[in-house]
């Protein structure tokens, strides 16, 4: 399978929209139509240095971006399928829809070895983020479907206007008591499917490892809401946290 | 009995059994602990022995450790055979209802790998129960399987969405002719804890064996099965009677499974197992069902399948 990684070698001083650095866009391009594809007032090229190969016992194409992103807006919006690998930090909107769009990311895997700006998961609706940092406000804000992990804090009003979908915390975020329920402690044979869909893909020893481990095989808290949009989505955390 | 082949100086005769196509389908039961798993499993391979009135030929197929199962807990792998999908499509999602479901801390998954695109035809599991959650039930997708939550009273049943259908072969089969039914149970026992470990056959029928083998057809019009009088030892003074006056009890060990080495391999680990256990003078003779060849394209000739 493919992989493209994205080195950055020259950091913009202002933000960039990152929305076109897509595996959809990627497949089938050469390097060099890669290099110029359009990013804001760049060409791809001129911001990050481009290296394609491939590898016969992977199974899905990865996309690697490897470098300070926190000024990159929009980083794997609407991303599909396929692995979206960050090694560092990303600006807001990881995972959003895609210009006028409604649906944010709809599969596949992203994951963000630092801390993400607001609005993470905006409308997602299928596929897992896992942030190992911090992130910023109205984390998984109108979610339809999906799961975010974040090893870190959440910013201010998270799982605003959530439908469905599952948010897995560290630690009971600051919610509006008369829009979720209250929390309920539970265990279901679903969080170890879950916790083994993604534990293979988490680095061990990091705080995202750690909560995996602790969900596996034991209770859990959940909250559902957001009530007032009739939402069924859930904010799960380890019981005791 | 026509034979040169034995075994333990039991002879086998020099005939063979006569499978058929039927489509089948693997289950995975998980639950808290071994127990339940095994309620819930005993519940939904219920009234399952043969096709001719059950509507589907069900069984454990093996016991799961933690480590074999999709949520690490103890689990039932089931095998389910009918004669046609749609009858498997009905009986699967039916039972999974009324036995899963219902079984506390009980979960079920779809026990063949594979997705649309390998196993096209598939038999809804999650696809039907979720309704019982009234709108409470929550779908997940993880990888490419879809699960579904159903609220309830223990706190959340978890069913895969659906589960594919394979080709498999029911009726594979051998007859253990016994000078005494305490012979024929000692025989029939041995060959069925031999087969129990094995992979992808079940033997549907009550402790693994019938003694009511049946014949096709019958005199009675709303009948399409009757009892096989060549076996019977009360009847040994008809002309069509296939035992001697030695043979008191015949039992019949069915064998059904997802491909032809499979039922081939059960049928020998069991027909040595049988002859090993046994002494020739309280197992007479081992031989094997067929209808002449008409009734199933799989046959499964004694003397290859022993080679």
């Amino acid at each position: 399978m493919n992989t493209w990684s994205l080195e950055l070698h020259k950091p913009p001083k202002h933000d960039v929209d990152a929305a076109p650095i897509r595996l959809a866009v990627f497949r089938g391009l050469s390097q060099i139509e890669i290099e110029k594809i359009p990013i804001g007032e760049f060409e791809l090229g001129e911001l990050f240095r481009v290296q394609h190969s491939t590898h016969a016992t992977q199974k899905t194409e990865r996309l690697v971006l490897t470098g300070d992103l926190r000024r990159f807006n929009n980083v794997a919006s609407q991303h599909r399928q396929g692995e979206f690998i960050v090694e560092g930090s990303v600006g807001h909107g990881l995972g959003g829809p895609f210009g006028a769009s409604q649906i944010g990311m709809c599969g596949g895997l992203v994951y963000v070895r630092g801390d993400a700006g607001d609005y993470v998961g905006h409308r997602m609706r299928r596929g897992t983020i896992v942030v190992e940092g911090n992130v910023g406000a109205l984390l998984a804000s109108q979610m339809v479907a999906g799961t975010i992990l974040v090893g870190g804090t959440p910013g201010a009003h998270p799982a605003y206007c959530m439908r469905r979908g599952t948010l897995i915390l560290q630690l009971p975020p600051e919610l509006c008591c008369d829009r979720f329920s209250a929390p309920v402690r539970s265990f279901t044979p679903f969080q170890t499917l879950l916790v083994r869909s993604i534990q293979g893909r988490v680095a061990a020893g990091t705080a995202v490892s750690g909560l995996l481990d602790r969900l596996e095989f034991s209770a859990h808290c959940s909250r559902r809401g957001d009530l007032a949009v009739c939402g069924q989505g859930e904010i799960l955390t380890p019981a005791g946290a | 009995m026509t034979s040169s082949l034995q075994i333990n100086g039991i002879p086998i005769e020099a005939t063979f059994a006569e499978a058929f196509d039927m489509k089948a389908t693997r289950l995975v039961i998980t639950a808290d602990d071994a127990q339940w798993a095994r309620e819930a499993a005993a519940a939904m391979t219920g009234f399952g022995t043969s096709v001719i009135a059950c509507g589907v030929e069900i069984d454990v197929e093996r016991e799961l450790s933690e480590s074999e199962t999709p949520d690490g807990r103890p689990g039932m792998a089931i095998l389910a055979f009918a004669m046609s999908g749609s009858e498997l499509e009905k009986q699967i999602p039916r039972r999974a209802g009324q036995c899963v479901l219902t079984c506390p801390t009980a979960a079920l998954y779809a026990g063949l790998d594979g997705d649309k695109t390998a196993l096209p035809k598939r038999i809804p599991l999650g696809k039907t129960l979720r309704y019982f959650g009234d709108g409470h039930q929550i779908s997940k997708v993880i990888g490419s399987k879809r699960y579904w939550r159903i609220p309830v009273m223990d706190g959340e049943f978890v069913c895969e969405h659906d589960v594919g259908r394979i080709d498999g072969i029911g009726g594979g089969n051998f007859l253990l002719l016994g000078s005494s039914i305490a012979a024929a149970t000692k025989a029939c026992r041995a060959a069925i804890e031999a087969i129990r470990p094995l992979d992808g056959v079940i033997t549907p029928f009550p402790g693994g064996a019938t003694r009511s083998g049946s014949k096709v057809g019958s005199k009675y019009k709303a009948l399409f099965a009757s009892t096989n009088e060549a076996f019977c030892p009360t009847l040994r003074h008809l002309a069509s009677s296939m035992i001697n006056a030695n043979v008191n009890a015949v039992l019949e060990v069915v064998i059904d499974g997802i491909d032809f080495d499979s039922v081939s391999r059960a049928m020998k680990v069991g027909i040595h197992a049988a002859c090993e256990a046994s002494d020739p003078q309280g197992l007479l003779g081992v031989t094997a069902g067929n209808y002449g060849g008409k009734l199933g394209r799989h046959h499964f000739k004694l003397v290859e399948v022993l080679a």
